[in-house]
């Protein structure tokens, strides 16, 4: 194959990861601007979310298609339950304590962890992929459903941004995030906000993993990968910037995916460290963040 | 009585009192003023109202109804207005939403934009600017207009004037006295006697977290010597 349709190739691997990338980090980023906690167990959501779309396309539905839509709903409002009782639970009664809540979540992350592998067992499954059509280019033909991965990404991340810049809910999130005693002052149960973020920020964790479920296998270790890559997109972008975890995500999803593809994974994952050293050395606010006064 | 705040004590610190045995009570439409030096304990006061500082004994109650003890989102549905030292505007969100979240208690209810552009009409032309671009005077004009969306029975202002330029000062004493006389009850705390004269009724002398003295407006130019002991350093 020549440069060009090669690096096409390479750029669509990259979109394909730089979609499901910024659902994930979207989720670690609002969780963080709004109850300012870091999440360790994030990428756990992220593979109970993989793991709960397995069973439900594997023993409750034939046809693949019926299950991925079944699991697209289910697994994200399990999870966000899960996520919303650990808040409740856990978070809340060490009172969102920045470092309380590192060591909490570290400790959640095994709880998950070891629970799906009693559960669910240490080997590698695949889902099959609800459709099969390939898009043929001239050089070479591409999945439809990768495709259309990266089309339900554009879309949920759209709701979202809807939701958080056009609807009551996001206002209120928004208004916490900026000042949580004058949200307080005007009524505004800072408590359940909390909450609610946590399991939305879970959810969309649990979404990307549905998404790319059927294109990856799934695994009880498959969290640590996207927990990683989510930190790598958030530092970069600026804490809790949403535009800056979209960019970020977009800038690190395709170089993973080019560099992956012409060189190697390994490679590819040592650009994108050496991007957060290099982001943490000369801009430690990230790009879009906003320096501390 | 519209408003009642008996022997209230509160501290940030577990166990501390920077407010000790505060007692106010003040009428619909009536203006009180807490005056004092740094320290004294004024923003401290306000804030324990709002449930924002933990209150350790002491009661408050808006036209009989105790608003003491509730977690601090609970306390604004009692019809209590704040602003706060520093303006503290949602810097990041436009003036609209300012708004919106002022009206956040009343959210199931109409809530009358109209009534509070009427006060503040610059505000109705920047809807969509972002509040931390405004001026300043404009920031505590929509401090002001915030708290005035839940419609409150009762106000609590924290310096309203502080850094303003001087027709902004006057501005913001004539829209606190037109809200006194739409029968709102209006707890202020301020530092400029001007703007004291002009707007309170009357004016409570406060000292290491407690009210020494209670004047009327018009005694304080009679007991000048008391006041400067109380504000000086």
């Amino acid at each position: 194959m020549d440069l060009g349709p090669f690096l096409l190739l390479a750029s669509l691997e990259g979109l394909v990861q730089a979609a499901v990338l910024s659902l994930a980090a979207l989720g670690l980023c609002l969780v963080f601007g709004v109850l300012r906690v870091v999440n360790v167990a994030h990428g756990e959501f992220y593979m109970l979310g993989a793991v709960i779309a397995w069973w439900i396309s594997y023993a409750l539905f034939s046809h693949p298609l019926s299950g991925f839509v079944a699991a697209l709903i289910v697994a994200p409002v399990l999870v966000g339950g899960v996520a919303l009782a650990s808040e409740r639970l856990v978070l809340r009664r060490i009172g969102h304590n920045p470092e309380a809540t590192i060591v909490a979540t570290i400790g959640m992350l095994y709880v998950i962890q070891q629970g799906v592998l009693i559960l669910f067992g240490p080997d590698a499954r695949s889902i099959e992929p609800p459709f099969y059509f390939r898009i043929d280019f001239p050089w070479f033909g591409y999945s439809g459903y990768k495709l259309s991965v990266i089309l339900m990404a554009l879309g949920l991340l759209s709701v979202l941004w809807y939701v958080i810049s056009r609807t009551r809910l996001g206002l209120v999130m928004r208004a916490t995030q900026l000042d949580r005693e004058m949200a307080q002052a005007f009524g505004i149960p800072v408590d359940r906000v909390y909450g609610t973020v946590f399991a939305v920020g879970a959810m969309l964790a649990a979404v990307a993993a549905v998404l790319i479920a059927p294109i990856r296998q799934v695994h009880y270790l498959m969290g640590l990968d996207p927990l990683l890559m989510s930190f790598i997109v958030v530092i970069i972008g600026g804490l809790g910037s949403i535009r800056g975890t979209l960019f970020a995500a977009l800038l690190i999803g395709m170089s993973d995916g080019i560099i992956s593809m012409f060189f190697s994974p390994t490679l590819a994952k040592m650009v994108s460290t050496l991007l957060v050293a290099l982001v943490l050395i000369f801009r430690p606010e990230g790009l879009f963040g906003r320096r501390e006064p | 009585m519209r408003f009642k705040v008996d022997s209230l004590s509160a501290g940030y610190a577990p166990g501390s009192r920077t407010v000790r045995g505060l007692s106010i009570e003040i009428t619909a439409g009536e203006t009180l003023c807490l005056l004092g030096r740094n320290g004294a304990g004024k923003t401290t006061a306000l804030k324990a109202i709002m449930g924002l500082v933990p209150s350790r004994e002491g009661t408050v109650t808006v036209d009989g109804e105790p608003i003491s003890g509730r977690p601090a989102h609970r306390i604004p549905s009692a019809g209590i207005g704040y602003v706060p030292q520093g303006r503290r505007l949602f810097a990041e969100l436009t003036v609209r939403e300012n708004l919106e979240v002022g009206a956040y208690v009343r959210r199931h209810r109409r809530v009358d934009y109209e009534a509070v552009f009427d006060l503040f009409p610059r505000l109705k032309e920047r809807l969509s600017q972002v509040s931390g671009t405004l001026s300043g005077g404009e920031q505590q004009m929509l401090a002001m207009a915030r708290a005035l969306c839940l419609d409150p029975r009762v106000l609590l202002l924290d310096e309203p004037t502080e850094g303003l330029m001087p027709a902004m000062v006057s501005a913001i004493g004539e829209s606190i006295r037109r809200l006194a006389s739409g029968g709102v009850s209006v707890l202020m705390v301020e530092q400029r006697l001007d703007v004291v004269r002009s707007t309170a009724q009357r004016v409570c002398l406060m000292d290491n977290g407690t009210i020494r003295k209670t004047l009327p407006v018009g005694g304080l130019s009679a007991d000048m010597e008391t006041v400067r002991r109380y504000l000086s350093v």
